[in-house]
Order: C-alpha cells, then sequence, then structure tokens
C-alpha cells in the first residue's frame, strides 16, 4: 500500500476541491418555487445523511440566495451543477465544512433547513491499488465477468435512477413495467457486487437499487370496488331477468281488463273499449311524432287503427323517463331508444297528424313500459310509493356524480373518475375547463378566455370508458401540489386570478397475484391539470384518456 | 394608419397602447444604437396587429353568412352550436396570431405584456360575441316558420279530414230521411189502400148478405184487412227503428267530429299560447336588444363600436327571417280563422253540421206529419167502415158492431202506438236538441288566440 493510501482505500488529493455532491436541475418557470432542483445524491455525499430528498427544490444555503444563479448563463456555478467546486474554491471552503441548504419541498408549508458538509473529491481504490467506486473496490475498469466496466455500469445506472426518482412517474410517463423490466436486468450485477466487493459503495448501490424497484413495482391493494364494472351487461342481465318476470306478472294480474289491442275500436265505438287495458307492439323513434307543439307516440296503421300517447305534459310519461335515467345510471348507459307500453284506452278520440296525413285514433295512457330489449320495465301504477324499475333492488345503487361550487381540485378529479366509471358523460364533460391558460413562451401564460375544448371529448370519453371497463380496475387520486396562481387579476387588462394546481392519480391493473398494482405508461394520464378563475370552482384543463 | 375596414374602431386603441408601450420600453439613456433594435421590433409589431385587424374584419364579415343559413330543417340550438364554435375558434386564432407577433427575446419586455394583454382581450371579444344569441334567434325563427308551416298543411289535412268524415254521415243521413220519407208515402199509401180494401170488403160482406137473407157474414177478406193494416203497420215500426239507429249512430259519428274538431280548436290555442306573433316580437325585440348589450359589456370603448356595430348588420339578416315568420304566422291565422282560430265562423258550423240539409231533412219528416196520417187512417177506417147494416139479422148485426168494436179498436191502438211511440221521440231529439247540443259546443270551443 503506497504512503498516500489511507486504511479505508481513499485518498483526498485536494482539501478544497469541495462540492455538495449532490446533482441539481435548474427550475426557472416555476409558479411556485424557482431554484435547484435536487435530481441525485451521490453515495458518498454528506447529504445522504441528511433528510434531503431527490426532487427538493434548493433555494439557498445558509443565508445566501441561489436566485442569483437562476439568471440565464449563471446557473453553472450553483450547488448541484458542474461549476460548482468553483463557487467554494472562491469562498476558500475546505473539506468538511458545515453548510445548511434551504429547501422547498412539495406538500410541506415551511421552506426546510437541511445541514451537510462539503466534502472533498475521494479518490478511492482497491487492495491492488486500482481507481474504484468505492473504498476495496469494484475498480473502474474492471469488467469481471459482465459485458462493460464497472465505471460505465454504474454510471448509467445512476443515470437510469435519477431519471426513475426525479418525478418518473409524475413529470416523464416511464413505463414502469419496462422499467422495472430493465432494472431487474442489474440485479445480477448489484448481487455479484454484494459478493465480491462488500462494502459502504456496494451497500449504498443495493439500497438504491432496491428504492428504485420499490418505486417501480408501485403501490399493491387488495380490493377495489368493482361493482362500477358491473354496470353494463352483468347488472344488465340480473335487471333482464326481473324486467321478463315482471311483465309476464303484470299481464296475468291485469288479464281481465285486457283485450286485443287491433284492430282498434272506431272512434264513434269508443265507450265500448273505454277503459280497457292493452298491450301495444313495440315502437322506436319513428313513431315519437311532434303535432301543434305536443309530442305523441304513434302506434298502429290505417288498417288496423292508430293509438296516441301523449308524451309531452302526461305525469306518468315524466315518471317513466324519470326511472329510465336512473336505470341508465344504475344499470347501463346503453339503452335502445324502443319502447312498448301496456296502456289504458282513455276513451277520447283525438286526430292527429302522422306521415303527413291526419289520422283518427283512441288515447291511450301509459301505465307500464318497458324500453330496449326489454331489459328496462317499469309499473307505473304505483302512486304512493316511490316507482322503481324491475330488479332496481337487486343492484346495488350508485351515488349520483354531484359536485359542489367549492369542491377541492381532488373532489373534482374523483367526479372525474366517478363518472368515467359510471359513464356519465355529461357530468363528465362538465368537469372540463372552458377556458384555457398555457405556457406559451418561456414562463408567460396566455390566457383565452374563448377555449372550449369540444372536439377532443368523444375520443377521451371513449378511450376513457375502454380502459376503466378493461385494463384499469381502479383510479385513485394519489397526491396534488401546491397551489399556484399563475395569473395576477388585472380588471383593466381583464385578467382574472387564474389558479393552477396538478392532481396526480394512481391506475391500478390486475397483478398476477390476484391483487391490484398500480402502472403507468402511455396508455393513461397520471397528472390532471387543475385551474380557476376568480377563485371560482375547479376544473381540469385538459382534456385526456383517464 | 387609417382603417377602411367595417370594424376598424378597436385600431385607434392598438395603436395609442403601442406607442404607449414603446415609450416605456425605450430606456431614454440608452444610445441610439440600441434602441433601433427596439424601434424596430415595434415597427413589426405595429405592421402585424395591422394585418391582424384586416383578418379580424374578415373573421367578423365571415361570420354574418351563418345569419343567412336557410332550410327547412335548421334549429335554433344548432345555429347556437355553429355560431359559437365559429366564434370559439376565431378567439383563439387571434389569441395565437397576436402572441405570435411578439419577438422571442427580452427586448422589449413591455412590448410582450401588451401583446398578452391584446391577446386576451380580443379573445374574451370573440368569446364575447359567441354567446350573443342572433344566430340562436335565426334558426330558432326558422323552425317557429316551418312550424307554422307544416301546422297549416296539417290543419287543412285536418279540416279536410273532418269534413269527409262529417260527408260520408251526412249523406248518409239524407239517404236515411230519404228514405224515410219514402217508406212513410209507401206505407201510408198501402195502409190506405188497405183500409179501403177492407171497407170495400166489408161493403161486399154486407150487401152478400142482404141480398140472400141468412147467409152468414163472410168477415174473412175484412179481418184479413185489417191484419194487413197491423202487420203493414209493425214492419213499418221495425224500419222505422232501423232508421233511427242509422241516425243515432250518424249521430255518435257527428258527435266524434265534433269532439274532434274541439280538440283540434283547442290544441291549435294552446299551440298559439305557446308561439305567436307577440311572443316571437317579444323575442325578437329581446334578442335585439340582449345583443347590444352584451355587444355594450365587451372589455374596451373599441370593442364595443365594433361589436355594436356587428351586432347591427346581424339584426338587419335576423330580420328578413322575422318577417317571414310574421307572414307565415299571419298566413296560418287567416287561412284558420273562423275554423281553428277565433270564435267557430258559420261557415264553419254549417259545413260539420250541415245544419240547412239536416234541418231541411226534419222538416220535411216532420210536416209530412206521420203521425196525423196514421191517425186519419184509423179515423177513416172507423168513419168508412161504419156502412148501413140495416137489413141484417140482429145476430149478424151484433157481429158487426163487436168488429167495430173489436177490430177497429185493435186497428186504433196498433196504428196510435206507431203515431205516438218513443221512435219519434228520439228521432226529433237528434234532429233538434242533440244537434243544438253540438252547435253549442262547437260554439264554445275555444280556437287560437281566444
Amino acid at each position: 500500500m503506497s504512503d498516500n493510501l489511507t486504511l479505508d482505500f481513499t485518498k483526498i488529493l485536494d482539501e478544497t476541491d469541495v462540492k455538495t455532491w449532490i446533482k441539481t436541475d435548474a427550475v426557472t418557470n416555476s409558479f411556485v418555487q424557482n431554484g435547484f432542483r435536487v435530481t441525485w445524491i451521490d453515495w458518498d455525499s454528506d447529504f445522504r445523511n441528511s433528510d434531503l430528498q431527490i426532487e427538493d427544490v434548493i433555494i439557498g444555503y445558509d443565508d445566501v440566495s441561489l436566485e442569483p444563479f437562476l439568471e440565464p448563463g449563471k446557473h453553472g456555478s450553483a450547488i448541484g451543477q458542474h461549476g460548482e467546486t468553483t463557487y467554494w474554491q472562491k469562498l476558500a471552503l475546505k473539506h468538511g465544512h458545515t453548510i445548511t441548504l434551504k429547501v422547498f419541498r412539495e406538500g410541506k408549508k415551511e421552506i426546510l433547513e437541511i445541514s451537510g458538509k462539503l466534502l472533498a473529491r475521494r479518490f478511492y481504490y482497491d487492495s491492488e491499488e486500482k481507481r474504484s467506486l468505492g473504498p476495496g473496490g469494484p475498480p473502474n475498469m474492471l469488467r469481471d465477468d459482465f459485458s462493460d466496466a464497472w465505471s460505465g455500469w454504474y454510471e448509467k445506472l445512476v443515470w437510469k435512477m435519477s431519471h426513475i426518482l426525479d418525478g418518473g412517474w409524475d413529470h416523464k410517463r416511464i413505463n414502469n413495467k419496462k422499467e422495472l423490466q430493465e432494472h431487474e436486468e442489474h440485479k445480477k450485477r448489484i448481487d455479484y457486487l454484494q459478493e465480491r466487493y462488500l462494502g459502504q459503495f456496494a451497500d449504498a448501490v443495493m439500497s438504491d437499487w432496491q428504492k428504485v424497484r420499490n418505486n417501480l413495482l408501485g403501490k399493491e391493494i387488495d380490493v377495489v370496488d368493482l361493482e362500477y364494472r358491473e354496470i353494463g351487461a352483468k347488472r344488465v342481465e340480473t335487471v333482464k331477468q326481473e324486467a321478463y318476470v315482471a311483465w309476464d306478472k303484470m299481464h296475468s294480474d291485469l288479464e281481465d281488463e285486457m283485450i286485443q289491442a287491433f284492430p282498434t275500436a272506431e272512434v264513434d265505438n269508443r265507450e265500448t273499449v273505454e277503459g280497457k287495458i292493452i298491450e301495444l307492439p313495440w315502437i322506436g323513434p319513428r313513431n315519437i311524432i311532434n303535432d301543434l307543439g305536443q309530442s305523441y307516440a304513434v302506434i298502429g296503421n290505417r288498417t288496423e287503427g292508430f293509438y296516441f300517447v301523449q308524451l309531452s305534459n302526461s305525469a306518468s310519461v315524466r315518471k317513466f323517463y324519470d326511472v329510465m335515467y336512473r336505470y341508465q345510471a344504475q344499470v347501463s348507459p346503453n339503452l335502445k331508444e324502443r319502447y312498448q307500453y301496456i296502456a289504458r284506452i282513455t276513451g277520447e278520440p283525438a286526430l292527429i297528424t302522422y306521415d303527413r296525413r291526419a289520422v283518427t285514433g283512441l288515447m291511450a295512457e301509459i301505465i307500464a313500459a318497458r324500453a330496449g330489449d326489454g331489459e328496462f320495465f317499469v309499473d307505473l301504477q304505483n302512486k304512493d310509493k316511490e316507482i322503481k324499475f324491475a330488479g332496481q333492488e337487486k343492484v346495488n345503487q350508485f351515488a349520483p356524480v354531484k359536485i359542489e361550487k367549492d369542491a377541492s381540485p381532488v373532489q373534482v378529479i374523483e367526479a372525474m373518475i366517478e363518472a368515467v366509471k359510471l359513464g356519465h358523460e355529461k357530468a363528465w364533460k362538465n368537469l372540463f375547463a372552458t377556458w384555457r391558460a398555457y405556457l406559451y413562451w418561456e414562463n408567460r401564460v396566455a390566457f383565452d378566455p374563448s377555449y372550449i375544448p369540444r372536439g377532443s371529448f368523444p375520443s377521451a370519453w371513449e378511450q376513457s370508458r375502454r380502459l376503466i371497463t378493461d385494463r384499469v380496475y381502479d383510479v385513485r387520486v394519489d397526491k396534488t401540489n401546491t397551489v399556484r396562481r399563475i395569473i395576477k387579476k388585472d380588471e383593466e387588462v381583464g385578467f382574472p386570478d387564474v389558479d393552477e394546481v396538478d392532481v396526480f392519480v394512481d391506475h391500478y391493473e390486475l397483478s398476477e397475484n390476484e391483487k391490484y398494482r398500480t402502472f403507468l405508461d402511455v396508455n393513461v394520464r397520471r397528472k390532471w391539470t387543475l385551474q380557476r378563475l376568480d377563485e371560482g370552482p375547479w376544473r381540469i384543463t385538459t382534456v385526456q384518456v383517464i | 394608419m387609417i382603417f377602411m375596414a367595417e370594424y376598424a374602431a378597436r385600431w385607434d386603441e392598438f395603436e395609442d397602447g403601442i406607442k404607449a408601450t414603446e415609450e416605456k420600453d425605450i430606456d431614454p439613456a440608452k444610445d441610439e444604437i440600441e434602441i433601433l433594435p427596439i424601434l424596430t421590433r415595434y415597427t413589426g409589431f405595429t405592421n402585424s396587429m395591422s394585418k391582424y385587424m384586416d383578418w379580424r374584419d374578415k373573421a367578423l364579415s365571415n361570420a354574418l353568412p351563418i345569419l343567412k343559413n336557410e332550410s327547412t330543417s335548421i334549429t335554433g340550438s344548432a345555429q347556437k352550436d355553429k355560431w359559437s364554435e365559429y366564434f370559439e375558434k376565431q378567439g383563439q386564432e387571434a389569441l395565437k396570431m397576436i402572441l405570435g407577433f411578439v419577438p422571442d427575446d427580452d427586448k422589449t419586455p413591455k412590448l410582450r405584456l401588451f401583446a398578452e394583454a391584446m391577446a386576451t382581450q380580443e379573445s374574451a371579444f370573440f368569446a364575447k360575441l359567441s354567446s350573443i344569441p342572433l344566430a340562436w334567434f335565426q334558426g330558432q325563427i326558422q323552425e317557429y316558420t316551418y312550424q307554422f308551416y307544416t301546422e297549416m298543411n296539417s290543419l287543412e289535412d285536418k279540416w279536410k279530414n273532418l269534413q269527409n268524415m262529417d260527408k260520408a254521415m251526412d249523406s248518409k243521413v239524407k239517404d236515411t230521411s230519404a228514405n224515410i220519407l219514402r217508406l212513410f208515402k209507401d206505407i201510408v199509401s198501402e195502409l190506405v189502400e188497405q183500409e179501403r180494401a177492407g171497407e170495400q170488403a166489408l161493403i161486399n160482406t154486407i150487401k152478400a148478405s142482404k141480398l140472400t137473407p141468412g147467409l152468414p157474414l163472410s168477415m174473412k177478406a175484412v179481418l184479413t184487412a185489417v191484419q194487413l193494416i197491423l202487420s203493414k203497420a209493425q214492419s213499418f215500426q221495425k224500419s222505422i227503428d232501423d232508421m233511427v239507429n242509422i241516425y243515432m249512430d250518424a249521430y255518435k259519428r257527428e258527435e266524434t267530429v265534433v269532439i274532434l274538431f274541439a280538440q283540434t280548436r283547442n290544441a291549435v290555442r294552446e299551440f298559439l299560447q305557446k308561439t305567436n306573433l307577440d311572443s316571437a316580437s317579444d323575442e325578437f325585440e329581446e334578442t335585439c336588444k340582449n345583443s347590444l348589450d352584451m355587444a355594450k359589456q365587451c372589455k374596451t370603448k373599441g370593442q364595443q363600436e365594433d361589436a355594436v356595430r356587428f351586432v347591427e348588420n346581424g339584426i338587419k339578416l335576423i330580420k328578413d327571417f322575422y318577417e317571414d315568420f310574421k307572414k307565415q304566422y299571419e298566413e296560418f291565422v287567416d287561412d284558420n280563422r273562423g275554423i281553428f282560430v277565433g270564435p267557430v265562423g258559420d261557415k264553419a258550423i254549417e259545413e260539420i253540421l250541415e245544419k240547412r240539409d239536416m234541418e231541411y231533412s226534419w222538416q220535411e219528416i216532420s210536416r209530412f206529419n206521420i203521425q196525423q196520417k196514421l191517425k186519419d187512417i184509423h179515423t177513416d177506417a172507423v168513419r168508412s167502415w161504419h156502412v148501413d147494416i140495416n137489413g141484417l139479422t140482429d145476430e149478424q148485426k151484433k157481429e158487426i158492431e163487436d168488429f167495430w168494436r173489436v177490430e177497429l179498436e185493435k186497428l186504433g191502438r196498433g196504428l196510435q202506438t206507431i203515431a205516438d211511440g218513443s221512435t219519434w221521440d228520439r228521432t226529433k231529439q237528434i234532429f233538434t236538441r242533440n244537434r243544438e247540443q253540438l252547435e253549442d259546443k262547437i260554439s264554445n270551443s275555444k280556437g287560437g288566440l281566444q
């Protein structure tokens, strides 16, 4: 062992060649906090022993603000930048000097103070005095049985780990499964490192690798409420069976009062059928007409006669549609526009224009109806109790998607997720902003009050629905960041106060162990930006797939 | 710079604003070489803004053709969407355009702020125009116009339909009345004939008995005559009943026609309550007022002036559609007046109830006075069948007297039953009270604008 080499295989050549040994990126266009964002902390930085975290934003140290370093062309000598050493050298600070960083951390109200030592550049060797990544190895240029040298491998690994831990999920839209697969490929070398070069460096690398692995694995939950998934086929099937039973029962209950609907009685002989009950054939939109401002269902033909059911200004029809909308919210939004009525002949004749010709017929009032392919049935006769569709009690009820005016950004996103789950397109649409404030040049924001995201709605909705009923089992709000005011009110110009915030959501898919695990890839959107004008309701600014 | 554009009031504000901003961006302490690039940027920006003004003028002018769209399938909501989408697009384009005029450097920071303010104001200007209800009204009034046009044709068809229903029934009534009269005449002549045959048979019988005293009276022929009269009277009764049933059926049908007519009048009334000239006129006035008010809500005076001018031009266009509606509406009202609009006219009542024809029919029937004629037949029989029975044996006299007492009374009763039966009351009711009720129903029904 040479004279310069310490017992721990570490050599310091210049006590003034000091750094924090952290890496940063300059943040210059944030509406919350500019500064230098920590993207990595070297394994041998003293700040590894502190609370400093990747993604923290350093805004100063001791009593010094880093603001001047944010000016264009001045970043280089700031903390974590390539010329950091020069700065400390100018201040004649030496190895072991303690500084206290002023740190902004998302979610913390106060600026944190985190202390650590500036450390001089250390050179590491192995027992054979070969330059190494850590004390005792591995040697920089040695490959062992791997394809590339340790130094090259480690550099790439650090770059990747930094990439993932520095907002990989939130800002870079990584594909976590793909990244995890790649990350796992390093395991063999990490294990080798542990076996062959056991020491501080190997421990740090293992710890970092594990941390990144956990990050890429995402969160796991055991239970997801999948009731919403039953909207559609499964719930329809349950309700359909009940609807058919109820339809048959209604026929047998009313058997004595029922007559054959066609041919109809002559309008002059209407008293002979007044009060009788008829089952009308299925009708579609073509049977719905408007006559002198009133809408009617016209059922029948010129040979066998007509029945008319007044749809506008009819209490029973209103009830029918109320219950049908409830069905669409609770069971399935897809219901074919086909209707079949059981109706009571009122005894009133009517003259209506149908198919461009005046036709006479008998008025009838619906007492029960079904729709679609018969999966929806409602008996409208019960005047005392709440009218329910057949099978309503057999399916769990969903609360309607509602949003208060003062709902928080998280509540808005939760409502958006709920609307997608339940298939409430209108409620979903209403959660998007009818304006746009966006960065158009460096940190300048343009405010566009005429913006309405009309065109993007259909595909975003369809894809969201497809995802939530297929690969995505649940979407949950993970976190939200600090509300930032991106435009200040200026009445003279016409600018409102515009606040903005991001809400991050987790998407869960079914994992191999039958649990639910978060994932991220290009098909889903984790980050949702919301804005509000003059502290009004929060609305989502970008129409995107869930 | 002077703009010849239609909507150029905003230009002065741009010019003044640019000038004022330029002063802020130029530091008097700087020398000419430093100031020159700033001045160049301002000149460039001014030129760009003048191009924007041309574009803006076109954007506004190109919106007006939306207000000329004419179609039977047009709707207020579709027009509103078209209008809004157009202006939203222009707003976004304006914002992008103005922000794009600012040089991508920091030499003119105030100009950037100014451009951002102008861009937002212009976007807001188009956003405001997007919510102006001119296109909605233009679509809505066309919807109304088309609705009145189609309803006018529908009502014409309905009226024809009612008339046809009524005509079929009226001719049935007329036929029935003619049949009844014919039947009356036939039956009366047959009854008279039988009555005369009976009288002759009686005379012959008595004459034979007188010529051959002791010869038993041969009453068979006389009794047959009585039987025949009674049987004719009964079949007559049945025919009358059948015919009265036809009257009843016809009445029921007529009653249905009246119900349908009254119902249609009521539907027209409700229809016109919702949409009428007054309401459309109010809507037009309100649309114009709201549009002008909204134009005046634009951020700057120049925008307000341009918006007001634009709205005024738009109003001129939608007025034509309003006038078309007025014409259509008036045609609708005129066409249906006295039928479905206003009080029912005599002509419509006449066409539905055929009052004159019915009155004539009833007069014919009642003038014929079948009751009296039947009574006369009986009276005649009583009188003419009381032939001289002197010369007959007491026994034969008694037989004849019994015949007079029993058979003539039977005949009288039989004819009396027909003459005074409920059939006549029913017929009379159908032709008088029931028809009066129908007429009342028609007259009391409320039609459009009542």
